[in-house]
């Protein structure tokens, strides 16, 4: 946001409130972080302000204002072959008209950029300074009272190190202590939902498509809980569950177990879509792709796996390390995946070529990570939680903020629409601030973080009718958009396997039965007391059996039988 | 007939009258004659009533009288049976007849008939219904169609019009009032005035048609005659062309004479344009056998008597251009003298200021001759380089006399490289150049070699020779490829005299650094190329060390003979352990941590240590599982080989390798793998068949690839991913009907007036036509 505006009060729930913290308060404490604003130039070229009494002659800039063609980019669904020229006249004229119709869309949604409220920034040092000096204490100086009231400190230090996650609005956070400590909170206004004890160990926890479900993966079963805490589900079909993913558009959540199993359950039908043996021993990293819902596995022999329910098989395999891989992030586009390993390095790699891109030693390295909407690249080396900007675009020789929580973190999360980033570890939780990590801009029918009940309500049922089929999880998401052109053979041979029985097959012809008089009255000819006569069978050749062996042991080495060449002909 | 039978009745009556009254003879004859005599004057022949006057010995009971015996025999009649009379004139006369009368055909078949029929009606049915291919079509392509097509649009009337019993009251109104209709300005706003409404009903569509037609005559007219010139104008017969020449020049000539004699002013301007044209071919090179089909000639012209021809040819015409006008006085020369040429027209009459004007006008042509001479002169030196050279460095000279004086080396060194560039591509030009810059005698070589010779030595190594090659023929060696190419080149020239060992070694090293350069290039968007590049570059150099000599030099020829070939085998090279190690940056951070505690607590210990001891060897595990999915993913071989058929078999037998050969089956090799230039990568290969099954597995009917296909439904339609105009846009009805209202078939009346030229147009349509708007959706 830009800091000239920055004494504006708006009132609380206002959809411009959560901008705040962005940068703010330049000046207001010297030597303190400056805001900077990287704000997009929106107003139309104007030239300059024209007086009043000019205002009844002709307008000197006729028609709607000029479009940059890079802005209505961002908008075109290009890429794809290039349609080669149709010869008839009747096809040519209807794609014509379906790329003007494409073309007149985009741009009205690039016009409709002008209506976004807020402008993204981040925090700018002064000449000389390291952005990655400033404290939160010099932050939180620094920016309103509604910002600052973002960063605080929970402190739990009974139930062990915690888990976190933030619902997708970024409004709710739940808690997970290892201990069995389970809270949910709606944390602007630190208002405490539910909080209970599961009574056993648990490894992760996740928010479900909205608030009013979550999962807990405890030691034995994964258990789903709603948003007071009451348990709705046991599903016994899931234990030893490690981590928890929640793809929310799929309406799936999957689970990565001790024994290698990655399993998807449907949530909103309640069955199990999937159950994949990865065969790679014990998964404790798992993320998800945001763009693609592809899930990536980090394993302990240093390879990170694409995995998608519909293909039994690994998607892709990347070597990435050479120890153990300890962490995953991949970044909001879904382009781009870092990963920290056991040899201490964090690696960005491009998905689209699965190369590497940089490659950077961190101390002790990496055991969390985590991107922010905005590409901010938050990893927690040792007790010390360091974001990166820009990681894809240049090698970061120094990090944008430091922070070091009262323990080393056990997660780290950033909280979506919001400049902040959550760290659960053994003490409790910490919430740090992190100008420019979230999305200034919220679109209010997909996510939004001031909705009500019935709001809530609504996009639950718009949502659902949305829902993907878990099918067309795949690794290129315009594989829908694509003709299949596979062979009608290969078609078949899929539909059969696919169905398990060949539904074109013809039945096996039988001849008619041609002799008069027994076609009504036919006996089925079965042989008498088979059971009994199996019984008896047994107990003769067991019979047999024993003769022989009292024979052999009689007679000693039986003789050698004859078998000349010309044993045949004799008689 | 009547006539008759009156006459017998009359002759009835006589004789009863000759039975009754004899003494009323004498009258009744005279009555008669009487009779005759009026009904000759009618002139008409008459059959008489045959009566018998006379005895006669045969007394024919049928009235046969011996009429004509008071008559004049004809000599003709008498003549004609002399005549021999055939007897068959009369069968004759028929078959003429017949013969005259052409043959009535056969009367068409059932079928045939109708065939004709049909045609004809459908060529009349298509014409009729082929004007409405434009509305069809029209309709078709509407991006939205409102039924009933005809809709009654209230028109607004305007307030001036609806307020019609205002008046102008106040003088003050008055006046105004009076001024505009003195002006005849439209009182309300939206009338227009007389003069407008005037123009706008200039031209109705009859007459508008016919200027069209007339138009469109025209333009076809002039298209034939453009047709007709462009034929004529590829004849390529020499005659022809000839003929056509002298017939031009003859008309010129006779147009000329006329002017002459009817405007003598413009016979001057004519001729005044003439001295134009002669100027013009003075200054131009056109015709004095220096273009390219004339140095062609000159070529030939040693041997081809017809080539000599036509170069003279050429020069005699370049003489006759070049002839000056000779403009006589009429005082020295009266007319009537002969014209032998277009060139030397006399005028009778010239006005004597004008010839006083231009002087050169006045007195005798100069001899052509001589100009000629001077011009070959010119010729001789002017070969073109030449002739630029010698511009250019006046030109260099004028700039130097206003430039100052330090910048004269600046100069001489410049045109010294450009004169350098001439004479590169050709040996020819060098010769030229060498005349102007150097002492004559030099030898023709080119001077690259020269100056290579003089600065580089031949003993030079070739990396430095690489950058002479660079610095030189920048023009040229634009890729490293090609430099890589030249530098190979120019190795083979020293390889003979100097050591071979001591010169190859850095031409390979260089050939390495330029592909590692060029590699580098081409990473340097993303930059992950680096590493990889680094790793080739330190697994080249052990390799390097270990190979024999021959080895080496057989591989580097290879390199230099086609590095562009190369990448895609190379990249087999990128090992593993180089995409692993790479060059990482530590990072410098403010913060160190200080301690690492168990950050995933006590709980799963054992999980920890076996992670940490599970990648000892992750690269060669990784390679082999990778070599296994390659192997897995290759299509099998499909065996039909029976043993013991046609052979002995049994255990310990095999069957024969002909017969493996023949029915062991071997697939077609797969496709390349997706991820084989990524060593570390391994990619299923495997179809996604749950998805495949929502996929478009036929392509649509209008559609004639399957890109056209995949473009048209990329952009998504639903409210989700658009803004709200934008969808209703995208998902607006093709047809939209209103309720209550009959949608009758279309009719003439119902396509707007924007569609309908077309169509032909009833009288009493063309007047609605004009009152009717056109109709928004279509």
């Amino acid at each position: 946001m830009a800091a000239s505006s920055g004494s504006v009060s708006r009132p609380p729930l206002s959809a411009g409130a959560r901008g705040r913290g962005r940068g703010r308060g330049a000046g207001a404490a010297p030597g303190g972080p400056r805001s900077g604003s990287r704000s997009r130039s929106r107003s139309r070229p104007r030239g300059p302000e024209r007086p009043r009494a000019r205002a009844q002659g002709p307008d000197p800039f006729p028609g709607p204002a000029p479009l940059p063609r890079e802005r209505l980019k961002r908008f075109l669904r290009g890429g794809g072959e290039k349609a080669p020229r149709a010869q008839a006249p009747r096809l040519r004229w209807r794609l014509k008209r379906s790329a003007q119709g494409e073309e007149a869309a985009a741009t009205r949604a690039a016009r409709t950029e002008l209506l976004l409220p807020e402008e993204p920034g981040f925090l700018e040092p002064d000449p000389g300074q390291d952005s990655s000096t400033i404290t939160q204490g010099d932050i939180v100086e620094a920016v309103d009272i509604a910002s600052a009231a973002k960063h605080f400190e929970l402190r739990l230090e009974q139930f062990g190190p915690y888990r976190l996650d933030y619902s997708r609005n970024g409004r709710h956070l739940l808690l997970g202590g290892r201990r069995g400590h389970v809270a949910a909170l709606d944390w602007h206004t630190k208002e405490l939902r539910c909080e209970f004890n599961v009574m056993e160990p648990l490894s992760d926890v996740a928010w479900l498509h909205s608030e009013a479900l979550m999962a807990v993966a405890q030691r034995r079963w994964l258990h789903v809980y709603d948003g007071q805490g009451l348990e709705l589900n046991v599903l016994k079909r899931f234990p030893c569950v490690l981590r928890l993913q929640f793809l929310p558009y799929h309406f799936l959540l999957a689970t990565a177990n001790a024994q290698g199993f990655l399993q998807y359950l449907d949530i909103s039908v309640g069955k199990e879509v999937a159950a994949l043996s990865t065969r790679a021993g014990r998964l404790a990293v798992m993320e998800q792709n945001p763009t693609t819902a592809v899930l990536h596995l980090g394993h302990g022999n240093g390879t990170v796996s694409l995995w998608s329910p519909s293909v039994p098989e690994p998607l892709v395999r990347v070597l990435c390390h050479r120890g153990a891989v300890r962490a995953l992030a991949i970044d909001p586009s879904g382009t781009y995946m870092a990963s920290a390993g056991l040899d201490r390095k964090l690696r960005i790699f491009d998905l689209r070529t699965y190369k590497v891109l940089h490659d950077l030693v961190l101390p002790l390295g990496a055991a969390h990570l985590d991107f922010s909407q905005r590409g901010l690249l938050a990893a927690s080396c040792g007790d010390v939680v360091q974001v990166y900007k820009e990681v894809v675009k240049e090698l970061p020789t120094q990090p944008y903020l430091c922070h070091r929580p009262p323990r080393p973190p056990s997660a780290l999360r950033f909280c979506p629409f919001e400049d902040v980033l959550g760290a659960g570890h053994a003490h409790g939780f910490t919430s740090i601030l992190v100008p420019g990590a979230g999305e200034a801009n919220f679109d209010a029918l997909e996510n939004n973080p001031y909705r009500s009940r019935r709001q809530r309500q609504e996009w639950e049922v718009k949502a659902l009718l949305e829902k993907i089929p878990a099918e067309l999880l795949t690794l290129d998401p315009s594989l829908l958009g694509r003709t299949d052109t596979a062979t009608l053979q290969q078609k078949r041979e899929e539909r059969i396997q696919r169905l398990g029985f060949d539904p074109q097959a013809k039945a096996k012809f039988k001849p008619r039965r041609r002799v008069k008089g027994s076609s009504g009255l036919h006996r089925k000819k079965k042989v008498a007391h088979e059971e009994q006569r199996a019984v008896i069978q047994k107990s003769v050749e067991q019979r047999e059996q024993k003769r022989k062996r009292m024979e052999k042991k009689k007679m000693g080495a039986p003789p050698t039988p004859k078998h000349g060449a010309l044993e045949r002909f004799k008689r | 007939m009547s006539e008759e039978w009156l006459g017998t009745e009359a002759a009835a009556g006589e004789s009863e009258d000759e039975d009754g009254n004899e003494g009323q003879e004498g009258g009744e004859r005279r009555h008669r004659q009487l009779l005759e005599a009026v009904s000759a004057l009618s002139g008409r022949k008459r059959r008489r009533l045959a009566e018998r006057t006379e005895a006669a010995v045969q007394v024919s009971e049928f009235n046969v009288s011996t009429k004509g015996a008071g008559e004049k025999l004809v000599l003709a009649e008498l003549l004609q049976p002399i005549r021999p009379k055939s007897a068959l004139s009369r069968v004759k006369n028929e078959l003429t007849r017949v013969k005259q009368k052409a043959a009535v055909e056969l009367p068409l078949s059932k079928e045939e008939a109708k065939r004709v029929v049909r045609e004809a009606a459908y060529v009349t049915t298509s014409k009729d219904v082929g004007k409405w291919q434009q509305i069809v079509l029209q309709n078709r392509r509407a991006e939205q169609l409102v039924f009933p097509l005809k809709q009654d649009i209230a028109a607004v009337v305007p307030l001036e019009q609806a307020v019609s019993a205002w008046k102008a009251r106040t003088p003050l109104e008055q006046e105004i009032f009076g001024l505009l209709h003195k002006t005849k300005q439209p009182i309300t706003d939206p009338l227009l005035t007389p003069e407008e409404a005037a123009s706008l009903q200039a031209m109705s569509l009859e007459e508008a048609r016919q200027r069209r037609a007339e138009l469109q005559k025209a333009r076809v007219v002039q298209s034939y005659y453009e047709a007709k010139a462009r034929r004529e104008k590829k004849i390529k017969s020499k005659k022809y062309h000839r003929v056509l020449k002298k017939s031009k020049r003859r008309k010129a000539l006779k147009e000329f004479e006329l002017l002459q004699k009817s405007d003598p002013e413009a016979a001057l301007a004519r001729l005044e344009e003439l001295e134009q044209l002669r100027m013009q071919e003075r200054m131009s090179l056109k015709h004095q056998n220096k273009g390219k089909w004339a140095r062609s000639r000159a070529i030939i012209a040693k041997y081809d008597l017809e080539a000599r021809k036509a170069m003279q040819e050429q020069l005699a015409k370049n003489k006759e251009l070049m002839q000056k006008v000779r403009v006589e006085l009429p005082e020295e020369k009266p007319d009537g003298m002969p014209e032998e040429d277009l060139a030397s027209v006399t005028i009778p009459t010239i006005p004597m200021d004008a010839s006083r004007a231009n002087p050169w006008l006045l007195g005798k042509p100069s001899s052509p001759a001589k100009e000629l001479e001077a011009q070959e002169g010119q010729g001789d030196l002017s070969e073109p380089a030449a002739v630029e050279s010698k511009e250019e460095m006046e030109e260099e000279e004028e700039e130097e006399m206003s430039e100052e004086e330090a910048l004269l080396q600046d100069f001489t060194q410049k045109r010294h490289m450009r004169r350098q560039r001439a004479g590169s591509p050709a040996g020819q030009d060098a010769d030229v150049t060498g005349a102007v810059s150097e002492p004559p005698g030099d030898i023709p070589v080119p001077l690259i070699c020269a100056e290579a010779e003089v600065s580089v030595g031949i003993e030079l190594p070739t990396g430095a020779q690489e950058e002479v090659l660079l610095s030189q023929q920048l023009g040229r060696a634009r890729t490293m490829e090609d430099v890589e190419a030249l530098a190979s080149e120019e190795r083979e020239e020293p390889a003979p005299g100097g050591g071979e060992m001591g010169v190859q070694q850095p031409v390979v090293a260089a050939g390495a650094k330029a592909r590692a350069r060029q590699r580098a290039a081409a990473g340097a968007g993303t930059g992950a190329q680096q590493p990889v590049a680094a790793a080739e570059a330190r697994e080249r150099q052990p390799v390097a060390k270990g190979e024999t000599r021959a080895q080496r030099q057989q591989e580097e020829g290879r390199a230099g003979a086609r590095p562009a070939r190369k990448p895609a085998a190379q990249k087999q090279l990128i090992s593993l352990q180089a995409v692993l190690e790479g060059r990482a940056q530590e990072v410098q951070c403010p913060s160190l941590p200080v301690l690492l505690e168990e950050e995933e607590g006590g709980i799963d210990q054992r999980g920890v240590i076996t992670e940490a001891f599970a990648g000892d060897d992750v690269v060669a595990d990784f390679r082999r599982e990778k070599h296994k999915a390659e192997q897995d993913a290759k299509p099998q071989p499909v065996n039909l080989v029976l043993p013991g058929w046609g052979e002995w078999g049994g255990s310990g037998l095999k069957p024969s390798a002909k017969k493996i050969k023949r029915f062991l089956l071997k697939p077609p090799p797969a496709p390349p793998r997706k991820d084989q230039h990524l060593p570390h990568v391994i990619m299923s290969e495997k179809r996604n068949i749950y998805a495949a099954a929502h996929q478009v597995g036929d392509l649509p009917f209008p559609f004639e690839r399957h890109q056209q296909f995949e473009q048209s439904i990329r952009t998504p339609v639903g409210a989700t991913w658009n803004t709200q105009r934008a969808f209703q846009k995208l998902t607006a009805p093709r047809v939209i009907t209103r309720s209550g209202h009959i949608i009758q078939p279309i009719s003439a009346e119902d396509v707007p007036a924007a569609a309908r030229p077309a169509l032909e147009l009833a009288p009493e349509l063309r007047v609605q036509s004009g009152q009717r708007r056109g109709r928004a959706g279509l």
